[in-house]
C-alpha cells in the first residue's frame, strides 16, 4: 500500500514537470513585463440583468504579482451591505510556476465595514482577500458570484487599471436576454485596438495586450483619458426603490423625490432664529452669508453613512438637533434654512477633488462623491457654498470643486451645470518684502504676502495653527534660510474680498553667503512658484497644467553701511506658451539698496508630449534666473 | 514655623471651597464662557476634568468582577478641537469578557448668557464589531461649536481579575486641568504601581486601606424525581475583607508636545503601570508573581514552549542538510541558514516572542509572526551546531517596561556565538544580514535565554559608525559646471538606502532625478541587491546654474549640491532627548579644476568643531595647489542620543556646518593687467 502512495506520488510529480501551467509567469509575453509590478491575466466582468432590480456579476479576476507594490492590483474583493449576502467567492494562489499553493474559501475572506475607523457608522461592508505573500512572483485566481439589487451601479469597464501594470486580456460581457431598456457610452476608445462584439442584446468588449507604462510628471488624470464604458439601465432600483434614468432631467427628479424633498422641515425655534438673523439684511447674497456663517458655527462635520444606500442626507431636523453631519446633510440643512427666509437654492452631486473630474454631461448614471449647495444668479455670477467646512468663505470653493460638470437636482429635475472657474489671473500670490542685510549676511525681514484664488484655500488655514506650529511651518517652508527667529507673525483674512495677507517680521543668519570680502546676496528671497524639472526620460505622455497661477514679488534688498553694490545681475524676460517671467533688478536710494520684481505666471493648458522639450527649457531658463545674485563689498569710498 | 504652615493650608483650603463643582452635571457658567485655556492659550481643547474609578466586585456565582468607571469634562476651545467630541470605547471578547453600559453624554453651550444642554441621545451611539476581538462602541457629541464644553461618562465591566491591570493614562496632547483617579483593589490581589520614569511629572499616589462588607443569601430548591419543588431552604453569607486604594488627584497636567528626532512619542506620556506581586486568598498559601528578569525569562522559555520547539528538528533536517553539504565554517554556515530561513519565511507582520503558529506549522507555511521566523532560525543554526539562542526583545514601541514582566517584552531575535564574537540576527527583516537589527528591535536591551534557562542581557544598539562618503570631482567653467560624483554608503546608511528606494530600478529613477537644475547621466548604482556590501553610486552631472559668474568672478560653494543647507534642529527649545538612528560618519571629498584663465581670489578657511565628550565633530579642510583645490567635509556623530539640556549645542554643532559649507569659494580672471588688479584687492 505504502508504496503505491509513493509512485502514485512520483507519477504526479513527473507529469508536473513535463507540463507548464497555464497560468505560469513563463508564459507572459516579455514586453508585458517590462515595468510591471503585476499582470492582469485576465479579467472578466460579466453581467447578466435578469430584472431591474437583480444583476448577477460574474467576476473572474487572474493577476500575477511581481512585487509588493503589484499587491494593489490584486482587487479581490466584493462590496456588499450588512444583511446581504455574497453568492460565491473563492481565490486560488499560484506560485509563479502556476500550481495552486493556496485556496480561499468565502468564509476564509475578510469582512470590515468599507469606510474607515474616521466613519462613524456605515452599512456598507466589504468582503476581501488578505493574503500574506511568501515570495514574489504569484498568481491569484478570484471568483466571484453576486446579485446586485441596487440596479443603479451597474459595474463599469476601465480595462487599463493603472500604471505599472500590464494588461494580458481584459473583457466585459453583458447579457441582457429580457431586452431591458438601456443605454451605453464608449469613453476614450480611439487610441486602443478594442474589439467589440456585441450582437443583439448581448453585449462583448475586449481588450488585449496592454504593456505597464510609468507616471510622467504632470500628465493627466488617468481616468479622464483612458477607455472606460459605462452601461445605464433606463429603469433602476436603490435599496428597493425604483427609478429611472433616461436622462438627466429625468434622474434628477427622481433623486429629488427620493432622497432630498421633505427633509427639510426645520424647528420653529431655528426659523426665528434665521429670521431675526437676517432681518437686517436686504439683498439674497447678505441673507445667504450671514445663514452660510450660522452653519459653519453651529455645525460640524462627521462622515456617517446611512440612508438610502448612503446616497439619502440626514433631515435637517435631525442636524439640527445633533449640529453634525456629512456633505449631504450640512448641504440640505443649509438648503433649508435658506429656504425658511425664501431664498431658493440647489442640491449638487459633483465629483470632489483636485484633479477635475466631471460629471458625465451627456451619459446619465448615478455618479459623484460629494455635495455642494448652488444659488443660482440670473446673470450667471452663481454662489457656490461648501457646506462642510466651518472655515471657508462664503462662496468660495477652490480647487476641491471649481470649474467641473456637475448635476443640480430640484423639483423640476436635474439640470448639468458648471462650477465657478479660477483663471491664471485670479490665482494671486504676491509678495512685498524688506531685506535689511548685515555685515555677516544676516538680515532682518519685513514680509508682506497676499494670496488669492486658489492658493487663498492653501494659505488660509495658517491663521488657525499657533504660534510654535507657525514657526515650524516657516522654518520648514524655507528651509534654506538659516536660523529664523520671528519677531511677529500676523494675518489678515478678509473673507468678503477672500483674500489672505501674511504679515511677518523675522531675522535669519547668512543671508548673504561670504566669499572672502565679499557678500552674494540671492535675489530671489523667498522663491514662489517653483517647478522641480525632474528626469530627462523619454516624454510620451501629453502634460497639463490644470489650473494657471501668477507670482508677483518686489523685494528691496538694503545693503549693511559701509558697504557698496559691487555688481548687479542684468534684468531679464521670458516669455512662451506655457507661461511668462520676468525679473527687473536695480540698483536705488544712493546705491545702498537693490530693488527686485519679480513676475511669474503659469498658463493653464494641455500640451502634446513632444511639446515637453521646450517646457523643461523653459523651466530651466526661469530656474537659472531663479538663482541670480547680486555682489556685494566694502565700500572703498570710505 | 507652624504658625505660618497653618495659615498656608487654612488659605488652601479656602481656596479650594470655591473650586468647580466637578459632578456630571454641573457645568459652569465660566466653563462655557472660557475663550482659552489659562496655562495654555495654544490648546485646542482642554480636559477640565478625567475621573477614572475602578473597583472589584463580587457576585455569588461568578466570583469577583471589575468595574471602572469613566467620567470626563472636556472643553472645545476652536475648530481643530472638534475631534475630542468624538470617543471610541473599546472592549474585548473572547478570552475574557467586558461590556460598556450607562453610556451618558451632555453637550453645553451659552445662549444668550444662558447654559444650554443637548443630550447624547441613544440612538447616536453605534456600536461596530471592529473585528472578533474587539468591539467598538463610538459617540460623536452632538451641538459642538467653538466654546462648547462636553461631558460624557460610562462604566466598563471585566471579568478578568487577577492577571493584570491595565495602564492608566494621566497624560493626552491637550492640557488636563484636574485628574482624579481611584483604585480599590481586595487585599487578596497585591499590586505594585509604577509611574513612567521618562515622563515629565509624576503622579503622588496616595494609598490606603477600606473595608469591604457585603452579605449573600442562598436559596437552594431540592426537587423531587417528578420536577416538583419539595423544599427551600435558604443559607447567608458573608463577604468581609479589606482593599488597598490608591488615589491620585493632579492638577495641571501639562499637554505633550510631539518633537522631532524622537524613538517613540507615547513613551513620553505620564501613566501608571501596575505589577501583580502576589496573590494570597483566604485558606490558600501566597502565590507570588513577583519577578525578576532571570525568572520571567525563564517562564517564557519554559510557558511558551522554546523548549519542545527547539527540540524538533525532524521537519526541516533534510533541507539543511542539502543546504549545509559538507561545509565546515561556522561563519559561513550562520550565514547560509539566516538567508535560507529568510528566503523561505514571509514575516507576517505580527510582533511577538511566542511563536504563534509553532515552528513546524509556520515553516509549511512559509510564514510566521517574529516569534516563529527567529525561533525557526535558532532551531536551525543549533542543529549546524553553531552556539545559537533566543533574545527576548521590547519594540520601540513597547517602551522600556518599568519593572520584571512577560510584558515588557514582545519580540524575539537570535543570536549565535562564533568564536567570542556574539552575532544578533532578525530573519523578519529582509534587508538585514547578521548583525544587523532593524529600527523596530534597536530598543532597551535584549534578554539572551540559554537552553538551560538561564539569561543574560545583550547589548541592542549598533556601536560601530556607519558610513556615507561622497567624493567630487569638479570641473568648473564659466558657462557651467561638470562632474563626477562618487558615493560608498556602508552599514546602516546602505540599509536605509535600500529601505528607502525599495529596488534598483526605482533608485536608478529615484538618483536621476534627485537634483532639479542638473543633468544626471550614466548613473550606476553597485551592490544594491548585495545585502552586506557597501552600496556604491555614481553618476555625471553637468548644470548651468551651479555657479555665479558676476563681473570677472565666479563664485561656487565647492560642495555643490550636496551642501547642507536645513539645520535639522529648527525649534528654539527642546524638552524631550534627541535620539539618531545610529552613530554615523559622513565625509566629503571635493576635487575642483580651476578654469583655464582664473585664479583663486579668495578660499572657506580651514575649521574644526566639537561635540562636548567627544560625542561628535566636524572637520573642514581647504588645500590648494596648482590648479586644484581640494575640500574635506566630515561630520561624525559617536553619540546617538542627547538629553535635551544638549540640544543648545547639538544645534549650533549643525549651525556651524551649514555656515561653513556654504562658504564660497571666488575666483578671479586673470587679467592682461594683473599686477595693477592684484595691488587694489589687496588693500
Amino acid at each position: 500500500m505504502r508504496k503505491r502512495i509513493i509512485t502514485f506520488l512520483l507519477l504526479v510529480c513527473m507529469s508536473f514537470m513535463y507540463s507548464q501551467q497555464e497560468y505560469s509567469i513563463l508564459k507572459i509575453s516579455p514586453e508585458l513585463l517590462e515595468n510591471a509590478d503585476a499582470v492582469v491575466r485576465k479579467m472578466h466582468t460579466k453581467l447578466v440583468v435578469e430584472d431591474i432590480d437583480k444583476v448577477v456579476v460574474y467576476t473572474t479576476r487572474i493577476v500575477t504579482v511581481f512585487n509588493e507594490n503589484g499587491e494593489y492590483f490584486i482587487d479581490a474583493f466584493q462590496h456588499h451591505d450588512v444583511g446581504q449576502g455574497i453568492e460565491k467567492q473563492q481565490a486560488i494562489i499560484l506560485d509563479a510556476m502556476g500550481y495552486e499553493v493556496d485556496k480561499f474559501r468565502k468564509k476564509d475572506f475578510s469582512n470590515v465595514s468599507a469606510f474607515g475607523s474616521g466613519t462613524l457608522f456605515a452599512d456598507n461592508r466589504v468582503s476581501y482577500l488578505d493574503y500574506n505573500a511568501r515570495t514574489y512572483p504569484y498568481t491569484v485566481i478570484y471568483t466571484s458570484e453576486f446579485e446586485n439589487e441596487d440596479t443603479v451601479f451597474l459595474n463599469q469597464w476601465f480595462p487599463l487599471e493603472g500604471y505599472n501594470v500590464s494588461i494580458e486580456e481584459s473583457v466585459y460581457e453583458l447579457e441582457n436576454p429580457d431586452g431591458h431598456a438601456l443605454r451605453f457610452q464608449e469613453n476614450n476608445f480611439e487610441d486602443l485596438a478594442i474589439e467589440n462584439h456585441s450582437t443583439g442584446n448581448h453585449y462583448l468588449y475586449k481588450l488585449k495586450n496592454i504593456k505597464a507604462r510609468k507616471h510622467e510628471d504632470f500628465e493627466p488624470s488617468f481616468r479622464n483619458t483612458t477607455p472606460n464604458l459605462l452601461f445605464s439601465l433606463d429603469k433602476f432600483e436603490l435599496k428597493g426603490v425604483a427609478g429611472e434614468t433616461r436622462d438627466w432631467k429625468h434622474f434628477g427628479k427622481w433623486m429629488y423625490d427620493h432622497l432630498v424633498a421633505e427633509h427639510d422641515h426645520l424647528p420653529e425655534s431655528t426659523i426665528k432664529k434665521m429670521e431675526d438673523l437676517t432681518a437686517g439684511a436686504s439683498s439674497i447674497e447678505e441673507k445667504a452669508r450671514l445663514i452660510y456663517q450660522y452653519v459653519q458655527e453651529n455645525t460640524r462635520y462627521i462622515s456617517v453613512q446611512y440612508g438610502i444606500g448612503g446616497w439619502e442626507p440626514e433631515t435637517a431636523m435631525n442636524v439640527d438637533r445633533l449640529g453634525y453631519g456629512d456633505c449631504k446633510g450640512l448641504t440640505n440643512y443649509t438648503k433649508a434654512l435658506l429656504k425658511s427666509q425664501g431664498i431658493e437654492s440647489y442640491y449638487t452631486v459633483i465629483h470632489a477633488g483636485e484633479s477635475k473630474r466631471h460629471i458625465e454631461p451627456d451619459f446619465t448614471i448615478m455618479q459623484g462623491n460629494h455635495v455642494i449647495l448652488n444659488i443660482p444668479a440670473e446673470d450667471g455670477t452663481d454662489l457656490w457654498l461648501e457646506c462642510t467646512s466651518q472655515t471657508t468663505p462664503f462662496n468660495y470653493i477652490g480647487e476641491f470643486t471649481d470649474d467641473r460638470y456637475a448635476l443640480r437636482v430640484s423639483e423640476d429635475g436635474g439640470e448639468i451645470v458648471r462650477t465657478k472657474k479660477y483663471m491664471a489671473s485670479d490665482n494671486v500670490q504676491a509678495i512685498d518684502c524688506d531685506i535689511q542685510l548685515d555685515v555677516n549676511g544676516n538680515f532682518e525681514a519685513v514680509f508682506t504676502r497676499t494670496s488669492e484664488g486658489v492658493p487663498y484655500g492653501e494659505y488660509y488655514r495658517l491663521q488657525r495653527e499657533n504660534e510654535d506650529d507657525l514657526k515650524k511651518y516657516y522654518r520648514n517652508e524655507w528651509g534654506r534660510l538659516q536660523n529664523l527667529n520671528f519677531e511677529d507673525i500676523e494675518f489678515h483674512d478678509d473673507r468678503v474680498a477672500i483674500q489672505f495677507q501674511e504679515e511677518l517680521k523675522f531675522s535669519g543668519s547668512r543671508l548673504a553667503s561670504p566669499a572672502g570680502e565679499r557678500l552674494l546676496v540671492p535675489l530671489n528671497f523667498i522663491q514662489q512658484g517653483n517647478i522641480m524639472k525632474k528626469t530627462s526620460q523619454e516624454r510620451t505622455m501629453p502634460f497639463v497644467f490644470e489650473r494657471g497661477k501668477t507670482y508677483k514679488d518686489h523685494f528691496s534688498f538694503k545693503i549693511p553701511p559701509g558697504y557698496e553694490i559691487e555688481a548687479l545681475p542684468g534684468s531679464d524676460e521670458i516669455a512662451s506658451e506655457f507661461g511668462e517671467f520676468s525679473i527687473n533688478i536695480s540698483a536705488s536710494g544712493e546705491d545702498n539698496s537693490i530693488e527686485v520684481d519679480r513676475v511669474l505666471i503659469i498658463q493653464e493648458g494641455e500640451w502634446p508630449s513632444d511639446q515637453f522639450q521646450n517646457f523643461t527649457q523653459f523651466i530651466d531658463k526661469v530656474n537659472t534666473l531663479n538663482n541670480l545674485k547680486a555682489v556685494i563689498a566694502k565700500s572703498k569710498k570710505s | 514655623m507652624t504658625k505660618y504652615l497653618l495659615i498656608l493650608s487654612f488659605l488652601i483650603l479656602s481656596c479650594t471651597t470655591y473650586a468647580q463643582n466637578y459632578k456630571f452635571g454641573k457645568v459652569s457658567k465660566d466653563e462655557v464662557a472660557q475663550q482659552q485655556h489659562d496655562k495654555d492659550p495654544d490648546a485646542n481643547a482642554a480636559v477640565l476634568y478625567k475621573y477614572q474609578r475602578t473597583y472589584y466586585d463580587y457576585k455569588q456565582n461568578t466570583g469577583f468582577f471589575v468595574v471602572t468607571e469613566y467620567h470626563e469634562r472636556i472643553k472645545i476651545y476652536n475648530k481643530d478641537g472638534f475631534d475630542w467630541a468624538t470617543h471610541h470605547i473599546n472592549a474585548y471578547k473572547g478570552g475574557y469578557e467586558e461590556s460598556v453600559s450607562g453610556v451618558k453624554g451632555v453637550s453645553y453651550n451659552l445662549e444668550n448668557g444662558k447654559i444650554t444642554e443637548t443630550k447624547l441621545e441613544r440612538k447616536d451611539i453605534y456600536e461596530n464589531e471592529a473585528s472578533k476581538y474587539r468591539v467598538v462602541t463610538t459617540f460623536t457629541m452632538p451641538a459642538v461649536k467653538e466654546g462648547t464644553v462636553i461631558e460624557y461618562e460610562y462604566k466598563k465591566i471585566s471579568d478578568q481579575i487577577t492577571t493584570s491591570m491595565d495602564r492608566i493614562n494621566l497624560q493626552y496632547s491637550i492640557p488636563i486641568d484636574k485628574l482624579s483617579v481611584s483604585v480599590t483593589i481586595p487585599e487578596y490581589l497585591n499590586f505594585g504601581v509604577y509611574n513612567n520614569p521618562k515622563a515629565a511629572f509624576y503622579a503622588k499616589i496616595k494609598q490606603g486601606t477600606k473595608p469591604y462588607k457585603r452579605s449573600f443569601s442562598n436559596n437552594q430548591r431540592n426537587s423531587s424525581y417528578g420536577g416538583k419543588v419539595v423544599s427551600h431552604s435558604t443559607s447567608n453569607s458573608v463577604l468581609d475583607y479589606t482593599q488597598n486604594t490608591y488615589e491620585i488627584d493632579q492638577e495641571d497636567i501639562p499637554a505633550l508636545k510631539a518633537e522631532s528626532h524622537v524613538d517613540y512619542m507615547d513613551n513620553y506620556a505620564a501613566f501608571l503601570d501596575w505589577e501583580l506581586k502576589f496573590t494570597k486568598f483566604p485558606n490558600s498559601p501566597i502565590d507570588n508573581y513577583s519577578q525578576t528578569w532571570e525568572g520571567v525569562s525563564k517562564s517564557i522559555y519554559n510557558d511558551s514552549g522554546f523548549k519542545t520547539e527547539l527540540r524538533n528538528q525532524r521537519f526541516f533536517d533534510d533541507e539543511i542538510d542539502a543546504l549545509l553539504g559538507t561545509l565546515t565554517n561556522q561563519e559561513q554556515k550562520m550565514h547560509k541558514i539566516f538567508n535560507f530561513v529568510k528566503q523561505k519565511m514571509t514575516w507576517n507582520d505580527y510582533v511577538g516572542y511566542v511563536a504563534e503558529n509553532g515552528l513546524r506549522e509556520s515553516y509549511e507555511e512559509g510564514a510566521g509572526n517574529t516569534g516563529d521566523i527567529n525561533l525557526l532560525l535558532v532551531s536551525m543554526l543549533k542543529y549546524a551546531n553553531i552556539d545559537a539562542n533566543p533574545v527576548l526583545v521590547s519594540t520601540v514601541s513597547n517602551g522600556i517596561p518599568l519593572f520584571p514582566t512577560k510584558n515588557g517584552f514582545n519580540y524575539l531575535i537570535a543570536a549565535a556565538k562564533i568564536g567570542d564574537k556574539m552575532i544578533l540576527m532578525d530573519a523578519s527583516d529582509q534587508l538585514a544580514i547578521p548583525g544587523e537589527l532593524p529600527k523596530r528591535a534597536r530598543n532597551w536591551q535584549g534578554r539572551m535565554i540559554r537552553e538551560d534557562g538561564t539569561s543574560e542581557w545583550v547589548n541592542l544598539q549598533p556601536l560601530y559608525f556607519s558610513e556615507n562618503k561622497t567624493r567630487l570631482n569638479v570641473q568648473l567653467e564659466e558657462n557651467g559646471i561638470s562632474g563626477k560624483y562618487f558615493n560608498n554608503l556602508h552599514a546602516l546608511y546602505a540599509r536605509d538606502f535600500r529601505l528607502n528606494h525599495g529596488n534598483l530600478s526605482d533608485a536608478t529613477t529615484n538618483l536621476e532625478s534627485a537634483l532639479s537644475n542638473y543633468s544626471i547621466s550614466e548613473v550606476s548604482i553597485e551592490n544594491f541587491e548585495q545585502l552586506g556590501e557597501v552600496i556604491q553610486n555614481s553618476y555625471e552631472f553637468t548644470t548651468e546654474s551651479g555657479q555665479d559668474v558676476i563681473g570677472d568672478k565666479i563664485y561656487v560653494k565647492p560642495m555643490l549640491f550636496d551642501v547642507t543647507s536645513e539645520n535639522p534642529f529648527k525649534a528654539e527649545t527642546r524638552t524631550l532627548p534627541v535620539y539618531f538612528d545610529f552613530p554615523m560618519k559622513k565625509h566629503h571629498q571635493v576635487n575642483m579644476l580651476i578654469p583655464e584663465g582664473y585664479e583663486v581670489e579668495s578660499l572657506p578657511q580651514s575649521a574644526m568643531v566639537k561635540l562636548k565628550d567627544a560625542a561628535g565633530e566636524f572637520k573642514y579642510l581647504v588645500k590648494h595647489s596648482n590648479n586644484v583645490i581640494r575640500i574635506e567635509s566630515e561630520v561624525n556623530l559617536a553619540q546617538t542620543i542627547f538629553a535635551s539640556t544638549d540640544y543648545e549645542y547639538l544645534q549650533k554643532f549643525y549651525d556651524n556646518i551649514i555656515k561653513k559649507q556654504n562658504e564660497s569659494i571666488v575666483l578671479k580672471k586673470i587679467s592682461a593687467n594683473g599686477l595693477e588688479e592684484r595691488a587694489e584687492s589687496g588693500r
